[in-house]
């Protein structure tokens, strides 16, 4: 891997595809049901045990306004470590992972205020680099 | 070890710890809305656990309500389905970050796991003060 590429992990939430850096992700697992917790925002959908963690189901399909479908066999959650906070992200589906050259990922305008900071040509369409830190602020303004 | 009622709303368990209930009876009422218990104590007002997630209103009848005590006087909690009393080795544990800092509600005290599933603890004094003394009381809005 060459310094001006990196990993990312690609996925689809609802017909939309989005990747993250393969640094923030520490595993995939098969979706199953979270526990719900009352009062919280909607885009919280509960906790799981993660091997005796307790870690925040996320279902980011909400804070972008996607049609949220009911979970099918492809459903994941995407184990992401962000600024210290352990997420469960709901994926209708895991690709790839895909090498990248960093000089092809165009920014997003808006200059990634909103919940992408970048796009980039996948094999499979384009696709958004979501950005954990707008999502986590996103969720800090809902509450 | 701690003991815990598993109660049940609908799909949902919660967890009530045992210390704080008094006894549990099951609500037999037909027609108007039941809003009481007559036991052998008297009438004990009813408060339905459902107003945890602003359900719309419905029927309590053949459901069951766990008795506490708060401020000397009795109130029963309605719940769908009580599971046996459950002991557990595990200390109650924190909600995570990102929950733990969206939730206001003092009735939500943390987690246990039940089967390696988690499952919410809740304080029903707090639940009592926080659903129900709060649409008892009548304010007056000047």
């Amino acid at each position: 891997m060459s310094a001006s590429s990196a990993q990312f992990i690609l996925f689809q939430l609802s017909t939309e595809w989005f990747v993250l850096p393969v640094e923030q992700i520490r595993g995939i697992e098969r979706w199953r049901p979270p526990t719900p917790v009352p009062s919280t925002p909607p885009a919280i959908i509960g906790i799981i045990n993660q091997r005796g963690a307790l870690v925040t189901a996320l279902d980011i399909r909400v804070l972008l306004g996607f049609k949220v479908e009911a979970p099918t066999r492809r459903t994941r959650f995407l184990l992401a470590h962000f600024n210290g906070v352990d997420l469960a992200l709901v994926a209708d589906y895991v690709a790839d992972m895909l090498p990248l050259n960093l000089a092809s990922i165009k920014i997003a305008p808006g200059g990634g205020s909103n919940l992408s900071s970048g796009l980039i040509q996948s094999p499979l369409g384009l696709a958004s680099m979501l950005n954990l830190e707008a999502v986590l602020g996103m969720l800090a303004v809902a509450y | 070890m701690d003991a815990f009622y598993p109660v049940w709303l609908g799909p949902q368990r919660f967890a009530i710890p045992a210390t704080s209930v008094r006894g549990i009876e099951q609500v037999r009422e037909y027609g108007s809305p039941t809003t009481a218990l007559h036991t052998r104590w008297g009438r004990i007002p009813l408060c339905d656990l459902a107003a945890l997630s602003d359900p719309p209103p419905r029927d309590l009848d053949f459901r069951y309500a766990l008795l506490i005590m708060y401020n000397h006087a009795w109130i029963g909690i309605v719940v769908d389905r009580i599971d046996d009393l459950v002991s557990v080795a595990q200390t109650v544990l924190p909600l995570p970050p990102l929950v733990h800092d969206s939730i206001l509600d003092p009735t939500i005290s943390g987690v246990i796991l039940l089967d390696d599933i988690p499952c919410v603890v809740l304080d029903l004094e707090a639940f009592v003060v926080t659903y129900w003394l709060v649409s008892q009381s009548n304010f007056m809005i000047p």
